[in-house]
């Protein structure tokens, strides 16, 4: 088993410090060589340039293609862009225009830390939000009891907490997560786990019989949302060894590089584990493995291959307040319309059939 | 622009009031409101009459000089802007205004003697019906539905049925005749025939003032200017009755004049019944049939165009089973079968190439915006 190889349950954490704090993580993941810390010691930027470099980050959020996505989409899109123009824009920043006085690498950084805080202070109050009041930490603590009893439900939070702000410091961290604020903006979970546990159907037996998971619905709920919660950590950075030395590589390097995804999954799940001592090995990998096409995922994941469906959906998800009147509502129509494609997606087409069902049903 | 939105506003506001002032011309009618009352609705007429012929003027030279005089005419309903304006104006608040004005100077009907009194008021009666028209012009001021083409099929389907009543109505009067028309006439022809009757029998006034006075439907009986009998003192003739109270009987020398008064009411109550059968179905149209034109194939055109031009938006269209085999949801469904799920692999596969919607030239358009700086 996997879970055998991780390290065993630390039992002493730091305070409830529920402040996100700065990752001394570098910006070599879209091909520039200098850390955060050298941004801010030696970027050369005077108050003047700093304020110009907001501006300009600014103006890139309210372009009017993105205007009308949500801050970590956006923040996405414009280091995708960066990433996929990096040398004209490097020329760019250096042109007379920009900042002529400063190396350009400099000002990446820079654009990319100021964006990087503006997703993260977006984060941050929704985080405290959902952890003091959307999961009930009473169901945490009998699901996931703590060997050292008697902390109370904080340290719980206090764990969780520090954990995100340290995976969220990556950039594919924080454009993942949009999948997560969506989920639990809108509800998503306390609306379709109830009617999967109520109908019975494929994914309840996929759950109950072949999973083999024996919780009532209002557990499996509680469940979700901690998996959802530390789902996107998967696109955090591990160590993994390759032909040419260890490489630093998320998930999605891991499967663009061929690299071995059970070496993967059980460095990721050891620095979660150090971290959320009290999760299961079971509970890490689903969590992993809810980032995985259905073909990765074995026969008893049913939980990792549905949070993948759910996750999927409200990673772009916009919401209307008022549907078009010959439309369908939201859920029904893009779960019919990826229906016909589900292998494509990765999607198990049973599960996706009848969360299509539950959302026409329920007019979602 | 501001002027021009204010004589919209100030036409459709317009329109409103002269559907119901013809309710109301008709209903003073039927329920004998006082001839003041009657005559201000008529004067009223006159001004709507004038304010909708100045209208159809103005618009006509307006597109004339634009030369789009045929889209007016033809496509904006310029036609109807004219039949429900100058045919009214010169036949019938105009003839309806100068007889009021006539027999308002004391000399009666008589005055107008040069006019063919019957032809007139028989005019009055047809074009009375083109007055219904104007419920048609409310379709191009009155934005009942967010699709143009929803109002657009509607207004032509209302235009086309209220237009085929008119015309069935207007052909029925000149052709089997007007039954209301006719009754005056048997009226008239009575009424002759009787003094006839009795003056070749009797040669009697008196008899024929006796005869007639005790006949409900005798008002006054004039022979020779003399006065031989009148049941409303001479004073208060134009207070009491209305020119379509009452017709004038020639014959023999003798002026009758009767009283048509039940059938002036009968005609109120057929044109309010027309009226109404109008009214009942524009709204009708309005309600029903726009309702379901924009279900069933603007609505459905809508969330379509939507998802050809917005990048996000993947909504399906509604398909109602019952309607499954119509050719707009036979497009519906290669749009929601075909069309989305190919257009969402699309976006999938472009964010996996994480494709951006920013261009370079949008950096250079920051500092365009700035050029202090």
């Amino acid at each position: 088993m996997i879970g055998a190889l991780f390290y065993p349950a630390r039992t002493s954490f730091s305070n409830n410090n529920l402040r996100y704090t700065r990752k001394e993580s570098t910006v070599s993941e879209i091909g520039i060589s200098i850390s955060w810390k050298d941004i801010f010691e030696a970027s050369g930027m005077d108050q003047n340039d700093k304020k110009k470099v907001v501006e300009f980050v600014k103006y890139l959020i309210s372009n009017p293609n993105m205007k009308n996505e949500p801050p970590l989409i956006r923040e996405g899109m414009i280091i995708s862009f960066i990433t996929a123009n990096l040398r004209q824009f490097k020329q760019t920043l250096s042109s007379q225009r920009f900042f002529p006085h400063i190396n350009s690498d400099r000002v990446i950084g820079e654009v990319i830390l100021v964006l990087k805080q503006m997703s993260l202070h977006y984060l941050q109050p929704k985080l405290e939000d959902w952890l003091e009041n959307s999961i009930n930490f009473a169901v945490i603590e009998d699901l996931f009891p703590l060997r050292d009893k008697g902390r109370g439900q904080n340290t719980y939070r206090s764990m969780i907490l520090e954990y995100l702000n340290t995976a969220l410091a990556y950039n594919e961290v924080r454009y993942n997560f949009n999948s997560v604020v969506n989920i639990f903006k809108y509800n998503v979970l306390e609306r379709y786990l109830p009617e999967i546990f109520q109908r019975r159907r494929f994914i309840y037996n996929e759950i109950k019989r072949v999973e083999k998971f024996d919780l009532d619905y209002d557990e499996y709920i509680e469940y979700a949302k901690i998996i959802f919660l530390i789902k996107s950590s998967a696109f955090t950075k591990v160590p993994m060894s390759t032909g040419s030395g260890t490489k630093k590589a998320n998930i999605n390097e891991t499967q663009r590089l061929s690299m071995s995804m059970p070496e993967f999954i059980m460095k990721l799940g050891r620095s979660m584990k150090e971290s959320l001592p009290f999760l299961t090995d079971r509970a890490i990998v689903t969590a992993i493995k809810s980032n995985f096409k259905e073909r990765q995922t074995s026969l008893n994941e049913a939980s990792a291959r549905l949070f993948y469906i759910i996750g999927s959906r409200y990673q772009d998800y916009k919401h209307y307040s008022k549907i078009d009147r010959g439309a369908e509502s939201l859920d029904k129509s893009w779960f019919n319309v990826v229906r016909s494609n589900s292998r494509f997606y990765g999607f198990n087409e049973k599960m996706v059939a009848e969360l299509y069902m539950i959302a026409g049903d329920n007019m979602w | 622009m501001r002027g021009n939105k204010f004589w919209e506003n100030f036409i459709l506001i317009a329109i409103v009031f002269v559907i119901v002032h013809t309710f109301l011309s008709d209903l003073g009618l039927l329920l004998r409101w006082s001839i003041d009352i009657r005559n201000l609705i008529i004067f009223a007429g006159l001004f709507f009459d004038t304010l909708f012929t100045v209208e159809f003027i103005v618009r006509s030279v307006v597109r004339g000089r634009k030369k789009q005089l045929m889209t007016y005419w033809v496509y904006q309903r310029g036609w109807v802007d004219f039949l429900s304006s100058v045919p009214l104006l010169l036949l019938s608040s105009g003839p309806q205004v100068f007889i009021l004005l006539s027999s308002g100077t004391g000399e009666g009907l008589a005055a107008i003697g040069a006019l063919n009194i019957l032809k007139i008021v028989k005019a009055i009666r047809v074009t009375r019906v083109l007055r219904l028209i104007r419920v048609m012009k409310i379709f191009g001021k009155i934005k009942n539905a967010d699709s143009k083409m929803a109002q657009h099929h509607t207004s032509t389907i209302s235009t086309i049925a209220v237009s085929i009543v008119l015309f069935v109505i207007i052909v029925f009067t000149f052709t089997v005749g007007d039954p209301l028309g006719k009754a005056v006439s048997e009226r008239r022809t009575h009424y002759e025939d009787l003094i006839d009757v009795v003056i070749q029998e009797t040669r009697s006034s008196e008899l024929l003032a006796d005869i007639l006075a005790g006949d409900e439907l005798g008002l006054r009986l004039i022979k020779e200017d003399t006065v031989l009998f009148t049941k409303i003192p001479p004073n208060l003739w134009d207070a009491a009755l209305s020119y379509e109270d009452y017709i004038e009987v020639q014959e023999s020398g003798y002026e009758l004049a009767v009283s048509v008064e039940d059938i002036s009411r009968k005609s109120a109550l057929y044109n309010i019944r027309v009226f109404c059968i109008i009214i009942a179905l524009v709204t009708g149209f309005m309600l029903f049939y726009t309702r379901h034109f924009v279900q069933t194939i603007s609505d459905v055109l809508f969330v379509v165009i939507r998802g050809f031009r917005e990048r996000g938006y993947t909504l399906q269209v509604k398909v109602p089973e019952e309607y499954e085999d119509h050719e707009i949801f036979e497009l519906a469904k290669f749009y929601n079968d075909r069309y989305l799920p190919a257009k969402l692999k699309n976006i999938h596969k472009s964010k996996m190439k994480k494709e951006s919607s920013l261009s370079m030239k949008d950096l250079f358009k920051f500092w365009d915006q700035k050029p202090d700086q």
